[in-house]
């Protein structure tokens, strides 16, 4: 089966100095950062000011 | 047929109906300010509580041997593992924006607390669920814990060698835990409602 990604292999690493962190970890820590972001940023639909 | 006052039934019913008003748990009406992404996330995390259980239960009632080997196994597995990844994913935003907002204003610490807890809860939760996969992972991640804490110093308690324990932490008690401090969150922002802004000048 064609798949975007290969998942049958080792797991790719990223380390800063002491620091290591798998690839997959940090995508989803950066996918949080942004999710969080839009949260705060995009305006929720039909927000009126006062109730 | 008069009501005896002195039952505790009495007492325990208008405790609980001054304590927790129908039109507080059950509003039709909230301020303006509690239209925002934030609080979706926060739902968001509830229902992916939801499906989470629901996966969990098929998965107990079926057992290791059908995920590993069935179809359905291994799609119910899959269901289990991803509403987690989504679960962690949305109480982290929910609680990255609770904390900007200073959501423990206005006398909503518990709230915030319990909000805080539940995540602590949902760690150690998913920890025996990582455990009890029954697989090398599972293996591999028990070997690693084991010697984590043992040099805490709280081995004897909580082997995770032992699946046994592990699988009645996760499948038993656990779950009961956070369902509990979750509805106790719920409750208390239904009670104390939502936070308000900062710069709205009231802390009510």
């Amino acid at each position: 089966m064609n798949m975007a990604f290969n998942l049958n292999g080792p797991a790719h690493f990223i380390t800063f100095g002491p620091l290591s962190i798998s690839a997959g970890n940090l995508v989803v820590i950066f996918v949080i950062f942004g999710l969080f972001a839009a949260a705060v940023a995009f305006p929720f639909p039909n927000h009126h000011d006062s109730e | 047929m008069s009501v005896p006052t002195k039952s505790w039934t009495v007492r325990v019913r208008k405790a609980t109906v001054e304590q927790f008003k129908p039109e507080d748990l059950l509003p039709d009406r909230q301020p303006g300010y509690v239209t925002s992404w934030i609080y979706v996330f926060g739902v968001a995390t509830l229902a992916a509580f939801v499906i989470l259980i629901a996966s969990g239960l098929y998965l107990t009632l079926e057992g290791p041997s059908w995920w590993h080997t069935s179809s359905v196994g291994h799609y119910v597995n899959s269901v289990h593992l991803w509403s987690v990844e989504l679960f962690f994913v949305f109480m982290v935003v929910h609680l990255w924006g609770k904390f900007w907002m200073a959501a423990w204003r206005g006398r909503r610490l518990a709230t915030w607390i319990t909000g805080a807890v539940s995540f602590l809860a949902s760690v150690i939760t998913a920890f025996t669920g990582y455990l009890i996969q029954t697989n090398f992972d599972s293996q591999w991640i028990a070997g690693q814990a084991k010697d984590g804490f043992n040099s805490m110093g709280i081995g004897a308690f909580f082997n995770t060698l032992n699946t046994g324990q592990a699988i009645l932490l996760h499948v038993a008690l656990l779950p009961l835990v956070l369902g509990v401090i979750i509805t106790w969150h719920v409750i208390l922002v239904r009670r104390h409602g939502v936070v308000p802004p900062i710069d709205e000048g009231s802390s009510k």
